[in-house]
């Protein structure tokens, strides 16, 4: 008579023997030299109206290669990371995935070779001015002799974003909060510069410029950059900022210099005090 | 370029900050270009093509399983342009036993490095896998031309609940991204 355990742990043991085996069979080749150009497509356009052009997909490996074109929505998370996926309907409203078509959406690249894949982006007319975003995605197939048994199979992707422009709107943003938190991340604790940027307008722009942590009598301890990444509109993006230095208690100064390319520079400054950590 | 001064933010982490709650700032001469980015990325590769986790005994997970490397050139580049490679998974299951959550899976970057004036790389904290995008590495692009790696471990969590299949995998899709 086995218990319920019992009779996992066999079944266990007996999948574990035949994914061994498994595994040593399996060849574990490369997912190889996929390559983009370019990576970001701006195309100010006017409604009513469409524009071509292409991006160049390539294989740089000494095999051939399957590749899949996706049209794609995005969105930057309150991490910072881009979140593509094939449609996200919070987004719907600022997509311009519904105005892009591609061709070929697949392809087998020869060893060295590449594709030009040809784009089209119909802007509806009447559409409101602002900065449309969505994105073309292309990603390898992975290859149906490399099962593994238990295990991971890995694709690559690539992704062209893709911004269009209605008309000639304006950059509209401001830092609103910048804060310090005490970060937990591994073995070591360490401190997390915040600083949240709301785009108040229709137009997406990028922030460049830095955090930094001073003394109080204004010498710099640490900077740190600003992530290139866009700040969609109508919405507020965080941006984080992983300090190395371990701040000791006390009283600091927090400064965001930030450039939103609306031809001015933001500093905010705040103080922030360091408290002891508890036992 | 004019100046802007927004108003200090009175936020504090805990209490005691001595002095007065606002801080005038300085005149400021600094520049950057934005929103240039006609990047070429080449030779986006990870290896090898499949992890296998070789699971002998769930009381003794996690097992780690084949690190991988996900290597990478661009041209182009510009050190105000931040790249990113991010890792999700194609399903919320492995397939052939949807009892294996993607979530038994913890991605840890190891190391990773960018060559190219300005070039800089940094990895990200240990994270469960999901199907949602997560930030393995992240940095700002080497002047004009750059070369990219991002070394990657995984690490399995089996348990007793997940039911013996002969084949369980997953397919990982990663994205290198300049958005």
């Amino acid at each position: 008579m086995h218990t319920d355990t019992d009779l996992y742990r066999r079944y266990s043991i007996r999948l574990i023997a035949v994914l061994a085996g498994l595994g040593v069979a399996t060849p574990a080749r490369a997912q190889v030299g996929l390559g983009l150009a370019p990576m970001r497509v701006e195309l100010r356009i006017a409604s009513g109206t469409q524009r071509s052009g292409s991006v160049s997909v390539s294989n740089d490996s000494s095999g051939p290669m399957r590749v899949r074109a996706q049209l794609l929505d995005f969105f930057i998370d309150s991490e910072g990371t881009p979140q593509f996926a094939p449609a996200w309907p919070a987004e719907a409203g600022d997509s311009c995935r519904g105005w892009l078509t591609l061709n070929p959406m697949e392809t087998e690249l020869k060893p060295g070779g590449q594709a030009q894949v040809r784009y089209t982006l119909r802007m509806p007319a009447g559409t409101q001015p602002g900065s449309y975003n969505c994105a073309a995605g292309f990603t390898t197939l992975p290859a149906a002799d490399a099962a593994p048994g238990t295990g991971l199979r890995m694709a690559v992707r690539v992704v062209a974003a893709f911004y269009a422009i209605a008309g000639s709107p304006a950059v509209d943003g401001a830092v609103k909060e910048i804060r310090l938190e005490e970060m937990h991340e591994g073995d070591h604790p360490g401190w997390l510069g915040v600083v949240v940027i709301e785009n108040r307008g229709s137009m997406y722009f990028r922030a460049a410029g830095e955090l930094s942590v001073l003394r109080p009598d204004g010498q710099v301890i640490e900077s740190m950059p600003f992530q290139g990444i866009p700040i969609l509109p109508r919405r507020e993006q965080r941006f984080l900022f992983r300090f190395q230095t371990q701040l000791a208690p006390g009283p600091y100064l927090l400064r965001s210099r930030v450039d939103i390319g609306a031809n001015e520079i933001q500093e905010t400054v705040m103080p922030v005090v360091v408290e002891p950590r508890k036992p | 370029m004019n100046l802007l001064i927004t108003p200090v933010l009175a936020v504090l982490v805990g209490s005691g900050w001595p002095g007065p709650a606002g801080r005038s700032a300085q005149a400021l001469k600094i520049g950057f270009p934005t929103g240039f980015a006609p990047a070429t990325i080449s030779g986006l590769t990870a290896t090898p093509a499949t992890v296998t986790f070789a699971a002998t005994d769930p009381d003794l997970s996690p097992f780690g399983g084949t690190a991988a490397t996900v290597t990478w050139s661009a041209l182009l580049g510009l050190p105000t342009n931040t790249w990113m490679l991010s890792v999700q998974a194609g399903a919320s299951t492995f397939s052939g036993d949807p009892t294996v959550p993607v979530s038994a899976v913890t991605v840890t970057c190891s190391s990773a490095s960018a060559s190219g004036l300005g070039g800089t790389a940094t990895c990200m904290g240990p994270f469960t896998l999901s199907t949602s995008s997560h930030v393995v590495a992240t940095g700002a692009e080497g002047l004009l031309t750059g070369n990219y790696t991002v070394h990657i471990a995984f690490s399995f969590s089996d348990s007793w609940k997940y039911i013996a299949t002969s084949a369980c995998t997953l397919t990982l899709t990663y994205t290198a991204v300049t958005p």
